[in-house]
């Protein structure tokens, strides 16, 4: 079956790409591992900023996959696309093996919204069932209604993380405290107080409560940031009722067949131990490492990457227009840098424009300056920003494309 | 493990079904991926290594790290994480893939 479009991943960016385009007469199909549509949507649940209320992820999917079954977008989900060749044919089969045979998705344009991965972060005991991404505990909590553990303890101390703590703990979860990771080679500044606290500042422009404004409150204390690290207090400080260990890192996960329990110790503003290990009882822990951009089929595409600070990894280069390096190949969403997402989703527009136009199915050009311009205006006042560099990131890579690219 | 009620969520009825999980049953709804109705259950761990018989259970909860495969009756080796359950599944730990033709 040949398609104008095909998208690569059913989340924010590709349903809404799917809709720009179908709703323009395109013929799209959209194609997505899950069987359920809205990738990491799905999951989310906070509170925004300006008394804006629960950002409810689930329901804006349901939102979007209701508008793309109006516009008659094709769906292929519970398929996996696991090769592309050129000029576009991807190759794919379903992912609990009711395919007998692989099946070929040929395509005119190709749209990569395949998002994130979340990074690994090896500590002492961290293979143990029961041990698991914030993402995984995201999915569970708030996707599935389902609690990761009774007792639960969070390492790694970030915006992702502090969300879902506390996702968990209206779910009925005892979160026993948010923890640094221990300090080791694949830590990095994740495991550093005064690092961590000092991306944090930058994060609370738009802070949408108390809790992400403690990083700016530190750093504004008159007796510096090594002071406040050493005086924070013993108990943590409670955030929604959690206690933020600012100064504390999990040295290693404790259990014979499952998890059991975490030992703890006081760190300095570096993340070197500063006290006797003790041992605090839980029953699951989440890893939180940070997000990178999961770009496998744009490697097999013959893309060309950077790798950019503020983007969170090797992200493909490409125009405003998001077209890569290969022409007809566009990108969307956390596959070109990890923001959240309601910049996912006008990336998507976007994209989903751009190719409109090349097809020769968009009206008005002037809807591609306006999208272009709303991706802009949302990554700047962006509730949660994924990385204090994003906005100068997105400028370098701009810089990249019209040095070696542009016209 | 299910969470009866939510401040903020909308808990709604689903179909229940039944699968099998190294030779035990047990009951999931539909929709949901394998590993979260066995999580339901308080199944966490989903198999051993090949290397030293150490348990793993679900990781990265998005198909991504392979850490949750788990063994499909008449078919081989899906992520729990991703694939659905189905009613009547057969599932089990063996990881019979291509490790333990070659060992």
């Amino acid at each position: 079956m040949n398609y104008d479009v095909a998208i690569v991943g059913g989340g924010p960016a590709g349903m809404q790409a799917a809709i720009e385009i179908a709703k323009r007469g395109g013929k799209v199909v959209l194609i997505d591992e899950n069987v359920q549509l809205g990738g990491k949507l799905n999951g989310q649940l906070h509170e925004e900023s300006h008394n804006k209320g629960w950002w409810i992820g689930k329901q804006i999917a349901q939102e979007m996959i209701d508008e793309a079954k109006s516009y008659g977008v094709s769906f292929l989900l519970g398929v996996q696309v696991w090769s592309i060749e050129k000029d576009w044919t991807l190759y794919t089969s379903s992912v609990n093996g009711k395919d007998s045979e692989p099946r070929r998705v040929t395509c005119d344009f190709l749209i990569l919204a395949t998002g994130a991965i979340e990074k690994g972060l090896p500590i002492p005991g961290w293979t143990l069932p029961k041990v698991l991404t914030v993402g995984a505990a995201q999915v569970l909590t708030n996707q599935y209604l389902v609690r990761p553990g009774n007792r639960v303890a969070v390492i790694g101390i970030d915006i992702l993380s502090l969300s879902i703590a506390r996702a968990m703990k209206l779910s009925g979860v005892d979160v026993v405290g948010i923890y640094l990771p221990a300090k080791n080679v694949f830590s990095n500044d994740l495991s550093e107080p005064l690092q961590v606290l000092e991306k944090f500042q930058s994060m609370t422009q738009h802070a949408p409560n108390k809790l992400m404004k403690i990083g700016g409150i530190f750093l504004k204390f008159k007796i510096g940031r090594e002071m406040a690290t050493k005086f924070y207090p013993k108990n943590g400080m409670k955030v929604w009722g959690i206690p933020l260990y600012i100064n504390q890192a999990v040295q290693e996960i404790k259990g014979h067949s499952e998890v059991e329990g975490i030992v703890i110790s006081r760190v300095d503003g570096k993340g070197n131990e500063l006290s006797k290990r003790r041992e605090e009882n839980v029953d699951a822990v989440c890893i939180s490492a940070g997000l990178t951009p999961q770009n496998e089929l744009a490697v097999l595409a013959g893309c060309k990457f950077v790798t950019v600070a503020g983007l969170s990894g090797s992200v493909p280069i490409h125009d405003e227009y998001l077209e890569t390096t290969v022409p007809t190949l566009f990108v969307a969403g956390n596959i070109t840098g990890i923001e959240g997402a309601k910049v996912s989703r006008k990336q998507g527009k976007l994209a989903g424009l751009s190719i409109a136009n090349k097809l020769g199915i968009l009206n008005d050009e002037n809807e591609i300056v306006d999208a272009i311009k709303e991706v802009h205006i949302v990554r700047e006042t962006a509730d949660i920003q994924f990385h204090r560099n994003v906005i100068k990131g997105r400028q370098n890579l701009k810089k990249i494309w019209q040095t070696n690219y542009g016209g | 493990m299910r969470v009866k009620n939510h401040p903020i969520l909308t808990i709604t009825t689903q179909k229940e079904i039944t699968f099998t999980f190294n030779n035990e049953t047990y009951s999931g709804y539909e929709g949901e991926s394998i590993a979260a109705s066995l999580w339901a259950n308080e199944v966490f761990q989903l198999r051993t290594t090949e290397k030293k018989s150490t348990g793993r259970s679900m990781f990265c909860g998005i198909g991504n790290c392979y850490d949750c495969r788990i063994n499909l009756a008449d078919y081989g080796m899906v992520r729990a994480c991703i694939t659905p359950v189905e009613n009547q599944m057969v599932l089990s730990s063996g990881d019979e893939g291509v490790a333990n033709d070659e060992l």
